[in-house]
């Protein structure tokens, strides 16, 4: 059954990650995008990593898209000619493309065959059942508390360097 | 058997937004009679008339049913929204347009998947838990659909083609998205209160006494019931809809059964903060002092008082939306930046506090 729902799932989010990048219109690209984020937030769910499906979800689908989503229709882009897809554009996706499935498809295959077999040691799979969310918790914010706010303090900077841009440009 | 079970569970909890939904509609329109000094739908399905004595009570019935106005918003009113010309402006992608009352709705209703309607019971041999997705973050996933919900308005407003429904969607959406904070931070408080993330667990912690009783959780109760009126854009908080300034804001160029769909999918909202309220504040289905014995009837009796609390918050939030003037736009904003956000954010470091020291 798992199985199935995995095979299901994957095709969706690989055919609408295909198409954030094959679509004319922008508006399409964004809500294929939407499509995708769910597809991997099912897959987390297939998991058993509800807390990390979830959170996919309300970040990347609920917070980030919607602001892209904004973006694209306030600024009324004319597509028109623009994004015009000709050969070189064809030839570099599919040489990209194979590549990337070249690279994935032994990971793709090895994480099947764990798929069907049961972890013996203590994976974050198995801390799943019981309690997923405190040993999520005391990862990010005990053990590996340092990274974490060095990560939190580079978005910051990404943050006032992105306004310190925007207000250099219109001033 | 498992998934006859699973499937019987689906059409169940269906039927409870379907019907909560249907409720609300006819509770709108006879509370806003009462409210407005008017009497109310009360003319269909009155005036039948028979000689066949077999069909005569299932007329009078029907006429009890028809001055009570329950006829006209359940059954009149979906059947001329199917009849209506299904209407797409001009230069828009007939996809799209479609699209939009359905992602309006979607999330709405799957939120309702990890909500348990009723205590847990067995039945011949099997154990039955009321609640159709188990997962240990039922709160965080409430959170995560509410913000999807904000694609079907974004879309309705765009495809709409023109500035009346652009900026009822940009309304709404600004909306939505300063009073979600309000809102995180008041779902944090309550995880922080219960010390979990489940539902279930929620509701078993208010055994002995209901949260509404606790006195920290006072200012998370009335935060929260604030935000869930603005975040099912109603009450005084319709801006995105206002009628007078934006014909009828993100869907003016809906109607027919997809305009029925965001109406429904409205209905369904409230029913939802209605009933997350009644978890998280009066106890889900305990009553103080009463132990529902776990066989079918102490379930059944388990989900009338949870639907009775749904009830109550439901028709109060209706209540308020027909007695309170439109907030202008600024005031909005500012009840949502300047005071709600920041009475949360202290609320919720002045109980953690409590709950350490």
């Amino acid at each position: 059954m798992e199985h199935i729902f995995f095979y299901i799932i994957s095709f969706v989010t690989l055919v609408s990650a295909t198409g954030v990048v094959c679509f004319k219109k922008p508006i399409n690209s964004a809500l294929s995008l939407v499509v995708a984020m769910f597809g991997v937030a099912g897959l987390f769910a297939l998991l058993n990593a509800h807390f990390l499906a979830v959170i996919q979800i309300a970040v990347y689908a609920g917070a980030v898209v919607v602001l892209m989503l904004f973006v694209i229709m306030l600024l009324n882009i004319n597509y028109k000619g623009k994004n015009k897809r000709n050969i070189i554009f064809w030839s570099s996706v599919i040489l990209f493309s194979t590549g990337v499935v070249l690279k994935v498809l032994p990971i793709l295959t090895m994480g099947f065959a764990s798929l069907s077999s049961k972890p013996s040691n203590m994976s974050p799979i198995d801390v799943v059942k019981e309690g997923y969310i405190e040993e999520f918790g005391r990862l990010l914010f005990i053990d590996n508390l340092f990274v974490f706010e060095l990560s939190s303090v580079l978005i910051l900077t990404a943050l006032v360097g992105s306004v310190l841009i925007g207000k250099t440009k219109y001033d | 058997m498992e998934y006859l079970i699973l499937l019987l569970k689906t059409i169940f909890v269906l039927n409870i937004i379907i019907s909560l939904s249907s409720l609300c509609t006819w509770f709108e329109r006879k509370v806003s009679a009462l409210i407005q000094d008017r009497v109310g739908a009360n003319r269909a399905g009155t005036k039948f008339e028979t000689d066949n004595l077999l069909l005569k009570p299932v007329l009078f019935l029907l006429r009890i049913l028809g001055i009570l106005g329950v006829v006209n918003t359940l059954f009149c009113d979906p059947v001329k929204a199917i009849m209506k010309e299904d209407f797409v402006p001009e230069g828009v992608s007939n996809f799209m347009h479609s699209l939009a009352p359905f992602a309006a709705v979607l999330p709405i209703f799957l939120a309702f998947a990890v909500i348990p309607f009723a205590p847990d019971f067995t039945i011949a041999g099997y154990d039955i838990k009321m609640q159709l997705a188990p997962l240990n973050a039922g709160i965080l996933f409430i959170f995560a659909m509410g913000s999807v919900a904000v694609y079907g308005i974004t879309l309705a407003g765009w495809t709409g083609n023109n500035k009346f429904s652009l900026l009822g969607a940009l309304r709404a959406t600004a909306q939505l998205i300063s009073y979600e904070l309000a809102m995180g931070v008041c779902f944090v408080t309550i995880v922080a209160t219960y010390q979990t993330l489940d539902l279930y667990e929620i509701i078993d912690a208010q055994k002995d006494s209901w949260g509404i009783f606790h006195p920290l959780s006072w200012i998370t109760f009335i935060v929260l019931f604030i935000v869930g009126m603005a975040e099912t854009k109603r009450g005084p908080f319709d801006m995105p809809e206002a009628e007078s300034e934006l014909v009828a804001g993100y869907f003016t160029e809906y109607s027919g059964m997809k305009f029925l769909l965001f109406w429904m999918g409205e209905f369904a909202e409230i029913a939802l903060f209605s009933t997350l309220l009644s978890i998280f504040f009066l106890g889900g289905w305990h009553i103080p002092g009463v132990d529902l014995p776990p066989v079918w009837w102490g379930a059944l009796l388990g989900h009338m008082i949870l639907m009775a609390k749904i009830a109550f918050f439901s028709v109060l939030q209706i209540i308020i939306r027909w007695s309170l003037p439109r907030f202008r736009y600024d005031q909005l904003m500012d009840l949502g930046w300047k005071y709600l956000l920041p009475l949360s954010l202290v609320n919720l470091i002045f109980t953690a506090y409590c709950i350490l020291a």
